[in-house]
């Protein structure tokens, strides 16, 4: 079976250089190579074509959601496997969402560097420690989707809508320009569920969330 | 089996330690493997302080050493402040030894919070802040072998907070006055009494109004006040309001004709007598004074008077920050005297002159003159509010002739915004019978320039005997500069607060940056050398990994609350979320209900950063004040505005009129949390009933750069 090749990200020379120590003596595993910015990384990711990366989530250039999804763009087939110093269960689960294969606090390394590696290595997705995932099973707080509600603002936007008035129109209504109207449309659109100012209307009428007879033949657009 | 004390204190439980580990305990830190750690934690910016379970200092890293000094013998804890020299706030009373977190946490105690205490070293002037926070180290049955204390200085951020402090008091301050200078009407004594009563207050202790009589020759006592109980009697019973002084007598009167201030910080005991008048001798007899500030009352026309504090012997004395705070009030009171004054002669001139028809040629010819002389604008307008008449003052205001004004509406000058105010209350007049009323607003200059206006419209009956109005006198005074110095007070205060923010920035990425990779790395250097030596060293090796660990710990803890590592790579709402946990998991029984937008990365980042930091404080407010049961936290925002409302059941509060009672009730954290949501445009609002809920929203506008 051939090598786990490891690529470690992290501006800190030193910290670098501290994970390479504790990762060479392990069978199996070799590290193929360091980079100290995004940049680098993604270059490195290209070229070396590692299984695994040990990727710190704050370099100097950017940050390392940004690297996640532009390495992914480029195709690699790497593992992805977040360092950060953040026992924060957002930004871990936020971190997995945005298709990281695991997580490791820095703390942890010693411990765990190498059991990481080998798990992402083989497969296991969504791979955290057991004092992480202690972490991200706590209770959960009560929570309901919120942003749903249409805001007043926008209420008066779609009133002026049924109305049959154009982005112009309610754009002088409000004092708005129509561009700030058409990015009510849009986030009233999506909150409704709907696609066009029509839909809207009608089922702003059928919903009493305003409070007219709608008039159909007025002007649509 | 041996024992152990861990303190001398009675009362308190003795802990027994094992015989075996009693050595080891000893020599924490003395294996040679461990040298290079030392090496790495010497250059550490963060001083450490390693106690054994007795709390004899087993080790400090060099910034310990240069920050407390190295004690010259073995050191019990509760000696700690006498030999470092560490103070309570007030820097005069030593730190209690048994408050000091090591002690604490070598008793068992979780301490989560650091204890900010003054740092004085014996004959040295200059005090620091430092903060401490400890930590206990256990051995893997949980049993305290030792403690780590971690020490920083913060001095700088501790200095930055009173300057901040102490600014936004004397804004709010003069906010204040403005307000009651504007609700005490036109009433000479009002506003001398006023005038004493606040500067009394806001600087203290005891204030003294003079004013100069109408030939400008002599000066009279107006008001006087003293913040102390029995001063106010003592003060009668010394001062004599009906006496007239003359110029030379005294320091006064050479403050009026110099017109300049004077503050002296201490006078001693034996001149006391030199700086002494007739006005105020049996003051200075009566009352020890220690320090005196005069400072003269200047408006349009010259020198009103002067505004005299004085102190007693044994308080403060007077600084130069004092005095400019003091002329910063003198101006604005010096302008509603002259506005009294004006008011006056303009009410005896108009109603003699309506009243008595065979003086009327003398008094036409005074009333000319003081409706042409005055710096103030005025205009005379009929009962609809078409302009009769207005003075040079006037049309220089706004930039039109006399005959450009005349038979025009007065509203025809006034901007758009501020027309339909305009009428409502000129309306009032007609309908209602009010003599008068007072109105800020904005008027359009012939060059389309916008001068700020404060003008007071007063109501002029036909005679004494006839309570009809004859016509209505508009007072317009130009506050256009005074405007100017409010926005830019606000933007200054806006820009330290975002200095603040940047430096909280700043020091989470220094934190980030140096320490805490240090610490990692030397994590990891030890855990590589652990593999390589003896079982023995091995778990002393073990034992400072843990210490760094819980170092690490603590670091990390402090960065987030500087800089909240989820904002800006995921969003308010994960931010918003992610610190409710956080409260949650410290405050089990509080229930917290969520209902968050996305923000879709789509906000500013210092609108994230401002409506979580209201959070943050709002939160903390919640856990510290309210004793509610359930909180809810509501973030919504569309294409204009973001919305943010948190309510608790908790105990609530009387909300108070102004930011400056907020200050003063300490909830400081919420008056700059709202002055920066103010910073932004938005809207600040708390709401509360008492014995019931409170409600802090917050709504900022927002546009998307693109």
């Amino acid at each position: 079976m051939s090598d786990i090749r490891v690529l470690i990200v992290d501006d800190h020379p030193i910290t670098c250089k501290g994970i390479r120590d504790l990762l060479e003596p392990a069978v199996g595993i070799s590290v193929v190579g360091e980079a100290h910015s995004g940049g680098e990384a993604l270059q490195m990711i290209e070229a070396l074509k590692p299984t695994v990366v040990l990727l710190d989530m704050k370099l100097p250039d950017m940050n390392g959601i940004e690297i996640i999804k532009r390495a992914y763009k480029a195709g690699t087939d790497a593992r992805i496997l977040g360092l950060s110093s953040y026992n924060d269960r957002e930004f871990i689960s936020q971190l997995l969402t945005y298709g990281a294969s695991g997580y490791l606090l820095k703390d942890e390394v010693p411990d765990e560097i190498i059991n990481a590696v080998r798990g992402v290595a083989h497969g296991e997705a969504g791979w955290v420690s057991r004092k992480v995932a202690a972490l991200l099973s706590q209770i959960l707080l009560k929570e309901q989707e919120g942003g749903t509600e249409l805001t007043s603002r926008e209420l008066e936007v779609l009133g002026l809508v049924v109305d049959g008035k154009t982005n112009n129109q309610i754009g002088l209504a409000l004092g708005i320009s129509a561009k700030t109207v058409e990015k009510h449309l849009h986030a009233i659109f999506r909150k409704m569920g709907v696609v066009s100012r029509v839909e809207a209307a009608i089922l702003a009428v059928q919903e009493s969330l305003v409070k007219r007879d709608l008039n159909i033949s007025a002007e649509t657009e | 089996m041996e024992e152990k004390l861990l303190l001398k204190k009675p009362g308190k439980s003795i802990r027994k330690k094992r015989a075996a580990d009693t050595t080891r305990n000893n020599t924490l830190l003395d294996h040679k493997q461990a040298a290079h750690l030392q090496k790495v934690l010497d250059a550490f910016p963060v001083a450490l302080v390693l106690v054994d379970l007795n709390g004899n200092i087993q080790y400090m890293d060099q910034t310990a050493k240069t920050l407390l000094g190295e004690p010259d013998k073995p050191l019990e804890l509760e000696d700690w402040p006498q030999t470092f020299g560490l103070y309570l706030d007030d820097g005069m009373v030593l730190y209690p030894g048994q408050k000091l977190p090591l002690l604490r946490v070598l008793q068992g105690e979780t301490v989560d919070e650091s204890e900010e205490i003054i740092l004085r070293k014996d004959g040295e002037e200059r005090a620091l802040w430092i903060s401490i926070s400890a930590q206990a180290l256990k051995d893997e049955n949980e049993v305290i072998e030792g403690a780590v204390a971690l020490i920083r200085d913060i001095t700088y951020r501790k200095q930055m907070e009173l300057s901040r402090e102490k600014q936004i008091q004397r804004i709010e301050a003069l906010y204040k006055l403005s307000r009651l200078i504007a609700e005490a009407g036109t009433d000479l004594n009002d506003i001398s009494n006023l005038a004493a009563k606040f500067t009394s207050e806001v600087i203290g202790d005891i204030s003294v109004i003079t004013l100069l009589t109408e030939l400008k020759d002599k000066y009279k006592i107006a008001a006087f006040q003293d913040a102390g109980p029995t001063g106010q009697a003592l003060l009668r019973k010394v001062l004599s309001p009906e006496v007239e002084y003359d110029l030379s007598d005294g320091l006064v009167g050479g403050v009026i004709k110099s017109g300049e201030p004077l503050l002296i910080p201490t006078i001693a005991s034996e001149h006391l007598q030199t700086i002494s008048s007739s006005a105020f001798e049996g003051l200075i007899e009566e009352i020890n004074i220690e320090s005196a500030l005069m400072v003269p009352l200047t408006g349009r026309s010259g020198i009103l008077g002067t505004i005299n504090l004085y102190r007693k012997r044994g308080s403060n004395p007077f600084t130069v920050g004092d005095q400019s705070f003091l002329t910063d009030i003198s101006y604005r009171i010096a302008l509603a005297i002259e506005n009294c004054r004006l008011f006056e002669s303009l009410r005896t001139e108009i109603s003699k002159r309506l009243a008595t028809k065979e003086d009327l040629e003398i008094s036409e010819e005074r009333f000319r003159s003081i409706f042409e002389s005055v710096t103030l604008g005025i205009k005379v307008l009929d009962l609809d509010g078409n302009i009769l008449q207005t003075n040079l003052a006037f049309q220089e205001m706004i930039g039109y002739t006399e005959d450009e004004l005349n038979g025009r509406h007065f509203s025809d000058f006034l901007h758009p915004y501020d027309i339909a105010r305009a009428s409502k209350l000129f309306h009032n007049v007609k309908l209602d019978g009010v003599t008068g009323f007072r109105f800020e607003h904005r008027t359009i200059h012939k060059n389309q320039s916008v001068v700020w206006a404060k003008t007071f419209f007063t109501v002029v009956k036909k005679s004494d005997k006839d309570d009809e109005p004859a016509f209505i006198v508009g007072i317009v005074e130009n506050v256009t500069e005074q405007k100017r110095l409010q926005f830019e007070m606000e933007e200054l205060s806006s820009r330290l607060q975002n200095s603040m923010e940047l430096e909280r920035l700043h020091l989470a990425q220094e934190l980030h940056d140096n320490p805490m990779q240090v610490l990692y790395s030397a994590n990891y250097r030890l855990e590589e050398l652990r593999t390589k030596t003896d079982p023995e060293t091995s778990e002393a090796l073990r034992e400072v990994k843990d210490t760094i660990q819980g170092v690490l710990q603590d670091l990390r803890a402090t960065a987030k609350e500087l800089r909240p590592p989820t904002i800006f790579s995921f969003g308010l709402e994960n931010a918003i979320r992610s610190h409710a946990y956080d409260v949650q998991e410290k405050h089990p029984n509080l229930e917290i209900q969520l209902s968050l937008a996305h923000d879709q990365q789509s906000l500013p980042d210092n609108v994230r950063l401002a409506l979580f930091r209201v959070l943050q404080q709002s939160l903390a407010n919640v856990v510290r004040h309210a004793e509610a049961t359930e909180v809810r936290i509501h973030f919504s925002f569309d294409a204009e505005e973001t919305h943010l409302e948190i309510t608790d059941n908790g105990r609530g509060f009387n909300v108070p009129a102004t930011w400056i009672e907020f200050v003063r009730q300490e909830h400081f954290g919420l008056a700059g949390a709202a002055e920066r949501v103010n910073a932004l445009g938005g809207v600040f609002k708390v709401e509360s009933q008492p014995g019931s809920y409170t409600t802090v929203r917050v709504t900022i506008p927002w546009s998307d750069p693109d």
